[in-house]
């Protein structure tokens, strides 16, 4: 990967579609959650959740790859260490949904309505998908830095 | 080329190329923005072709305000970004195609969205997509994914540039960072 020039570009453009995907599918499933859109039944939205997953894990193998052609130049940073905390933390908050929230939420009726926890999770969701939106941007900003007050 | 090289060194794209915040800050800006945009596409697209029947296409008329903030966000920065580095991104294939892409991606998506509008989907939330509905949505999925990997190529294909321009010029004799060649104070 470090030798051919193309490969990791390509890497890159398959990490953004996969952004794409993850964060549009998850976007649409958190603002419903959140209340907008409400002539989207709430179990027809949740069945985006899979092409989250699937953009996660294209992402999680394409970031597997970059990570693997250069670790030292990743592990050390602020900036790394920040995107994978919060991806951490997005994907607690996305599994206690699953498990916790989803599982209800799958067999309600076309009319129901998600109550303020569910709101909360979706809330700090999309929050905590855009940091991570953020901070993968500016990993090459803050490489080879081990500081956020050095770069 | 002239106006080019003025808009270059004009202050907006002076501070873009050479502060150190002011490239990656746009570039967020670009991420976001491609995040919403293509992000929605993907989904309208996957509706149409049969995925998660139960969401009603209609909606996505109201997603679109999403979108269309975002694809100003994109448009700005973009401007921007260009305004940064105007004279050689005029000469860069895959800028160029990008903005073919996303000429082509817009235009599917409105004779999509025109399709889907004057069907049977308006009335009947729940119907069928037309076969012609279906073959413009795979358009969209086409040219918006390519706009992305075009994009992703233009920041490698412009480093191959201006390394190629370094080695060229006799007088630099060090890899100057990318941006500094220009000897702008910072």
């Amino acid at each position: 990967m470090r030798r051919d020039g193309w490969l990791f570009p390509a890497c890159q453009a398959l990490h953004f579609i996969g952004m794409s995907l993850l964060f549009g599918a998850i976007g649409l499933v958190d603002l419903r959650v959140l209340g907008f859109f409400k002539s989207i039944p709430i179990p027809a939205v949740l069945k985006l959740i899979p092409i989250a997953i699937a953009g996660f894990a294209l992402n999680l193998s394409t970031g597997v790859a970059f990570l693997s052609s250069n670790p030292y130049q990743y592990w050390p940073s602020p900036m790394f260490k920040l995107k994978m905390a919060v991806i951490v933390w997005a994907g607690v908050n996305a599994l206690y949904f699953t498990f916790a929230e989803h599982r209800k939420l799958a067999h309600v009726g076309a009319d129901f309505e998600p109550d303020f926890q569910s709101r909360v999770l979706a809330g700090t969701s999309i929050v905590f998908w855009l940091i991570v939106i953020l901070a993968g941007r500016l990993l090459p900003t803050f490489e080879g830095s081990t500081s956020f007050l050095d770069f | 080329m002239e106006f080019l090289k003025w808009l270059e060194h004009t202050g907006i794209g002076e501070w873009i190329r050479t502060d150190s915040f002011g490239f990656p800050l746009i570039l967020c800006a670009h991420s976001i923005g491609l995040a919403g945009v293509v992000g929605i596409v993907y989904m309208l697209s996957f509706r149409v072709l049969g995925y998660s029947k139960g969401i009603p296409i209609a909606v996505f008329e109201r997603i679109f305000y999403i979108a269309w903030a975002a694809f100003i966000l994109n448009a700005v920065s973009g401007v921007l970004l260009f305004i940064s580095n105007a004279t050689h991104l005029i000469v860069n294939w895959t800028f160029l195609l990008k903005l073919i892409l996303i000429a082509a991606g817009g235009i599917s998506l409105w004779a999509l969205w025109s399709a889907l509008m004057g069907g049977p989907e308006r009335t009947t939330p729940q119907g069928m997509v037309t076969r012609r509905g279906k073959a413009l949505a795979v358009l969209c999925l086409v040219f918006w994914t390519g706009a992305i990997v075009s994009g992703r190529y233009i920041a490698f294909t412009m480093a191959e540039a201006k390394e190629k321009e370094l080695m060229d010029s006799t007088s630099v004799s060090t890899k100057a960072p990318d941006g500094a060649k220009s000897g702008a104070p910072r």
